[in-house]
């Protein structure tokens, strides 16, 4: 007699990824993320996500460097470099040494470093222009304060030492932002390389590393690396005016002017260009040139110095620096990676402000497969899934949209990371991060579990404000979570999937 | 800019011949240079300057100026000469004297001894002197920045005007990346020369104390432009006659005021406080006044942009109770008009009716300047203002004017402080009680009589300016006729006058020092008294509608001190005067107005220093808490209410910006 048993063999999913484990480096306000995906106890993929910290010295990310190197044995399968901001890039700036002893199997850009797609290398040729007269505009600036140039035009004003301080103040800030700017340097053919080349330099892409970019939309499944897990792109848009909306409002002057988006003729005179139309507003035959004409005399008059305008021109680089910061922010490459199993989803918006945020509503559609049926979803059912949040743009106000982005966020066992940290950071971001409103609503939501890269006591007098209320359980448990990462370099957390 | 280049086409603007001869030349100089304005035409981005337009060249003289030409930049010369002239010469017709700008405030070594000699301002330390430069001509740099921006600097006592190539909205009209010139803009020019006006009226207009001040700045100059737009009768008829049917006055003036805001833009306050397009219907409608946006909005702009929604309602009202009757005949009394265009002398009378009531609004809101502290506005204030100045000058409100101000302050909740009722008669500021200082009101009074007596010949700028100061500080020089100036008589004549207290709200008393009052030993006091500055002198003189001549006289006076807010664990607060850490400066003023005729004071209007209530209840001297937290409040801004900008470069209370117009036209 054959006895034959059947016995249902299910698919035991042992070389799926179940689990996550995020690291947030911290030495200063900055991105630098170790993912190290895991099935089970094995480490299927090992991924970064930026390496920067603004005014970040080589000190700082030497031992970040060292902790990956441990962790990892320096061999990173994938490397997500979201934008160009000096906070999120310049690790690999000032430690190329250090990583020439990494390998990196592929490294992710958005489209816009994409150097075949046309449209990014418009848009690269824009920024690159506009980046480049804030260059030219606040070395100016900076040669007036060094030289005293305002202490001398105020000297006879009575409070002229306010005034001074006005002006240098200013010039502080527009530097701040200049700061972040990373390519300022042209390249060979007289254009700014993408961060491809940048990359190359840094000594991150060699010859045998695959370099991918993506456009928001994409949809990246059954990769090898990341069995188990798919990976929506949101964004940044490819639509030049979704990349620029620096606020939420909504214009409604239909008839009216606005600067134009090149803002060639601040660039053309503050660099010098003499490429014609855009530097000279009027004929040569009106000029005065040589002639004499008593305003011209009055004009240059010593005693009237007081009421000359050489300089003011310069001060519209700062809203220019401003708007800039905002557009580069947009094209950061905001990625959600999922579960497929749990569809439970990580959030990595980087600098993604309110353009970009909105743009994920608009169009986007990717269609998965959830049990066994296929279906079509959009950026919401994507924002409710999500059970890990790394808080935008370091906490600002115009970093996490709020109707469009964390009011979707519905899960209950939300995570949240702050990569926020006072020790290092510019002053004037002082007066926009933390958010109070936005972290209160985020410490609600996740019931505590919100990390911090800086002192936890120092962000949370910021955030307690008189506008919010948070609940002491909550309370207890994001002071519990975060003391137990004092001293260390990193905090850390471990999401289920 | 289209409306304006349409515009241009169809204006003359008339400016008063400029006859004065200067350094051996008749007339307008070249630039245009004249007596108010010196046009100088050099661009700093590329270092260089154009040549000047000579206007008082026969050929130029014989065609009413040039040609309107966006290429030529002695057009755009012309341009900003011929605005801000229109301006300025409204203004002075309004106030009643001629324009002055702000004077220059400069340190000086003093060679002089402290002690002994007549001064205006006793604060200054004994090397250096403080001193205010007469400045004859407000400099116009048509072509001074690369931006959408433009802005009056009073540092400088200059306007700068920007250019920048531009993202037109519509390409079938204007070439892509064209340049475009604000200062081809009536109503920039406007808006940018009036806020000069004003510095020169109130220079400390320009200290950010509470939130309503610097909207303030632009909110009149908003509603000076946006009046004087209206007061060419040409650019009201195109609109009247373009429309067909409902002749409702709101949509058809309200739209006009629409593409004003439009066209000035973020330079003003303006934007869509007034109305909007209805995307349904596609027609006008106005914007329902909100009671809670003046408690809740503090973004200067939108703040200002409640104040000019509010005159202009007010102007509406008025327009439509003008042109009832017209209306009623061109009807038939249904206010339906037939089919068809409108008659011509229709649309001529609705036209004039409507341009002479933007004469009249303007000048309300012109001659309320007169009746305002010389600090810290509010808006409340400015409607007091103009209550109170329309009632002193027109006896007989038969048109209900005043009520039609009041309503649209009371709809967008602006309430002065300290007002029992919304009545005209509350609203007006009360005769001042000088029961305890009759007589030195009255010898005062006489010494201003002398000072009008003094001033009323003179008609050259800068010798008023000087007669101005010459009266407030004294004149001791050889062979000029002796003054003591008003300065000293304060000093001397209200000394430790607790009814002079009372009514300005300032400090006269020897216990000055614990308010946190600097004394001065000006003049020889010894011990030194309370310092104080006698900030303006103005004679004003006034027509009314009727003939009536108004005579009067306007001191205004001004008193910082160095004060702390104390908290105790219970939370109540208490301020003290103190100079050491935590001390911030408050500034406290008052103006006063003194009627030549009667030899009486008729208003007193104070910021005060002091709680006056305290005061007048039990002669008690204590220091004003509620302007002081409302004071320290507003330097110490929450984060959540900036602008991004205002968050980046602001400076916290920390000081003061650069330049607070550049930086409030900056989004």
């Amino acid at each position: 007699m054959h006895f034959y048993i059947h016995i249902k063999l299910t698919k035991m999913p042992t070389s799926t990824i179940n689990k996550v484990n995020i690291r947030l480096y911290r030495a200063g306000t900055g991105d630098c993320f170790l993912l190290q995906f895991k099935a089970g106890n094995t480490v299927k993929c090992k991924m970064m996500i930026d390496c920067g910290c603004i005014q970040g010295a080589r000190g700082d990310f030497e031992p970040w460097l060292k902790d990956i190197k441990k962790e990892t044995g320096g061999k990173i399968d994938i490397l997500v470099v979201t934008h160009q901001h000096e906070d999120h890039i310049n690790g690999f700036k000032r430690c190329p040494d250090l990583f020439d002893k990494f390998t990196f199997k592929k490294v992710w850009f958005a489209w816009t470093e994409d150097e075949s797609d046309a449209f990014a290398n418009d848009l690269r040729q824009n920024h690159s222009k506009t980046s480049m007269a804030i260059q030219a505009a606040t070395t100016k600036l900076q040669g007036l304060v060094k030289n005293k140039f305002f202490n001398s035009l105020y000297k006879d004003e009575v409070g002229s030492e306010f005034m001074v301080k006005g002006q240098e103040h200013f010039v502080n800030v527009v530097s701040n932002l200049n700061s972040l700017n990373t390519n300022n340097v042209l390249g060979a053919n007289g254009k700014i390389p993408s961060m491809v080349t940048l990359f190359k330099d840094f000594k991150v892409i060699k010859p045998n590393t695959k370099v991918e970019f993506f456009n928001p939309g994409d949809l990246m499944k059954d990769l090898s690396e990341l069995p188990g897990m798919r990976i929506f792109v949101l964004g940044p848009p490819r639509d030049t005016d979704k990349l620029d909306i620096e606020s939420a409002k909504g214009e409604n002057f239909d008839k009216r002017e606005k600067p134009s988006k090149k803002d060639a003729a601040f660039a053309a005179a503050v660099l010098g260009n003499s490429d014609g139309t855009d530097l000279l507003p009027f004929e040569t035959i009106y000029e005065l040139n040589e002639k004499k004409s008593p305003l011209k005399d009055a004009y240059l008059d010593a005693k009237d110095k007081w009421r000359t305008i050489d300089t003011d021109w310069l001060l519209s680089s700062g809203s220019m620096a401003l708007r800039y910061e905002g557009s580069i922010n947009n094209t950061s490459l905001a990625l959600a990676f999922q579960f497929i199993g749990s569809e439970r989803v990580l959030l990595f918006p980087a600098d993604a402000e309110v353009g970009n945020w909105t743009s994920w509503h608009e169009g986007l559609s990717w269609t998965i497969k959830i049990n066994g049926v296929n279906k079509k979803v959009n950026a919401e059912y994507i924002l409710n899934n999500t059970v890990f949040y790394k808080i935008g743009h370091h906490c600002s106000q115009n970093g996490s949209a709020s109707r469009l982005g964390v009011n979707m966020m519905t899960s209950d066992d939300l995570t949240a990371m702050a990569p926020l940290n006072f020790k290092r950071i510019q002053p004037n971001w002082l007066n926009t991060m933390p958010n109070d409103i936005l972290c209160a609503t985020l410490i609600d939501k996740t019931k505590g579990k919100l990390y911090f890269s800086g002192n936890k006591d120092e962000l949370m007098k910021n955030i307690k404000t008189k506008r919010v209320t948070i609940k002491k359980s909550h309370e207890d448990v994001l002071n519990k979570l975060n003391d137990d990462f004092d001293g260390e370099i990193f905090v850390e957390c471990e999401i289920k999937g | 800019m289209n409306i304006d280049t349409a515009l241009i086409n169809n204006i003359t603007y008339k400016i008063p011949w400029e006859d004065e001869e200067k350094d051996g030349v008749k007339g307008l100089k070249p630039g245009p240079s004249g007596e108010y304005i010196e046009v100088i035409d050099y661009d700093p981005t590329i270092e260089k300057f154009y040549e000047p337009v000579n206007l008082s060249h026969p050929y130029i003289l014989a065609q009413d100026g040039l040609e309107p030409s966006g290429a030529n930049p002695q057009f755009h010369q012309q341009m900003v000469y011929a605005v801000a002239m229109t301006t300025i010469k409204n203004f002075e017709s309004a106030l009643g004297r001629p324009v002055l700008w702000s004077p220059r405030r400069v340190k000086v070594e003093n060679k002089e001894k402290a002690n002994g000699k007549a001064k205006g301002k006793t604060e200054a330390k004994p090397e250096t002197k403080i001193t205010d430069e007469y400045i004859p001509r407000l400099r116009i740099y048509p072509h001074a920045l690369r931006d959408a921006n433009a802005f009056y600097s009073p540092q400088k006592k200059a306007l700068l005007f920007g250019y920048f190539s531009a993202k037109p909205a519509d390409v079938t009209l204007q070439m892509p990346d064209n340049l475009t010139f604000t200062c081809l803009s009536h109503d920039i020019i406007a808006h940018e020369t009036t806020h000069a006006i004003l510095d020169g009226l109130y220079r400390k207009y320009v200290d950010d104390t509470n939130p309503d001040v610097l909207a303030f700045h632009e909110a009149f100059a908003d509603i000076v432009a946006l009046f004087q737009h209206f007061t060419f009768p040409d650019v009201l008829k195109n609109q009247i006659a373009a429309t067909r049917g409902d002749l409702t006055a709101q949509n058809l003036l309200g739209k006009l005021a629409q593409e004003f805001g439009i066209a000035i833009g973020s330079y003003g306050a303006l934007r869509d406080a007034i109305g909007e397009i209805d995307p349904e219907t596609n027609k006008w409608k106005p914007k329902v006044p909100d009671g809670e946006e003046y408690r809740n909005v503090t973004e200067p702009h939108e703040r200002g942009a409640i104040l000019v929604a509010a005159i202009f309602e007010a102007f509406l009202t008025i327009y439509k109770s003008r042109v009832a009757d017209l209306l009623r005949i061109a009807t038939n009394g249904s206010g339906i008009l037939a089919q068809g265009q409108l008659l011509p002398d229709l649309v001529s009378r609705l036209a004039s009716e409507a341009s002479k009531t933007a004469g009249h609004v303007l000048k309300m809101c012109i001659r309320a300047l007169d009746y305002c502290p010389p600090l810290d506005i509010t808006f409340g204030d400015f409607l007091r203002a103009i209550i109170t100045a329309d009632s002193d000058l027109i006896a007989d409100d038969n048109r209900d004017y005043r009520i039609a101000f009041i309503d649209a302050f009371r709809k967008r909740g602006i309430y002065p402080a300290g007002v029992k009722n919304l009545s005209p008669e509350s609203l007006c500021y009360p005769t001042p009680d000088t029961k305890e200082i009759g007589e030195q009101v009255k010898i005062l009074s006489t010494f201003l009589r002398e000072f009008r007596n003094d001033i009323t010949y003179i008609t050259n700028r800068e010798e008023i300016f000087n007669c101005n100061k010459r009266y407030i500080a004294g004149e001791f020089t050889e062979g000029k006729k002796k003054i003591f100036g008003l300065h000293r008589r304060l000093h001397v004549k209200f000394k430790n006058s607790i009814g002079f207290e009372k009514l300005t709200g300032l400090v006269f008393s020897d216990n000055y020092s614990q308010l946190g009052i600097r004394g001065s030993t000006a003049y020889g006091s010894n011990p030194p008294r309370p310092s104080f500055e006698v900030h303006s002198l103005h004679y004003a003189s006034r027509v009314g509608p009727d003939g009536n001549q108004n005579n009067q006289v306007i001191v205004t006076i001004i008193q910082r001190a160095s004060v702390k807010i104390q908290e105790d664990k219970k939370g109540n607060k208490k301020i003290i005067g103190d100079t050491g850490k935590d001390s911030f400066e408050m500034t406290g003023g008052c103006t006063l107005i003194f009627d030549l005729d009667t030899l009486e004071l008729n208003y007193a209007i104070s910021k005060p220093l002091l709680d006056v209530d305290i005061l007048r209840d039990k002669e008690i001297h204590q220091l004003n808490l509620g302007r002081a937290i409302q004071l320290y409040t507003h330097q110490h801004p929450s984060p959540f209410t900036m602008t991004a900008y205002q968050a980046y470069f602001g400076m916290n209370g920390k000081g003061r910006v650069a330049e607070p117009f550049a930086f409030l036209h900056t989004h």
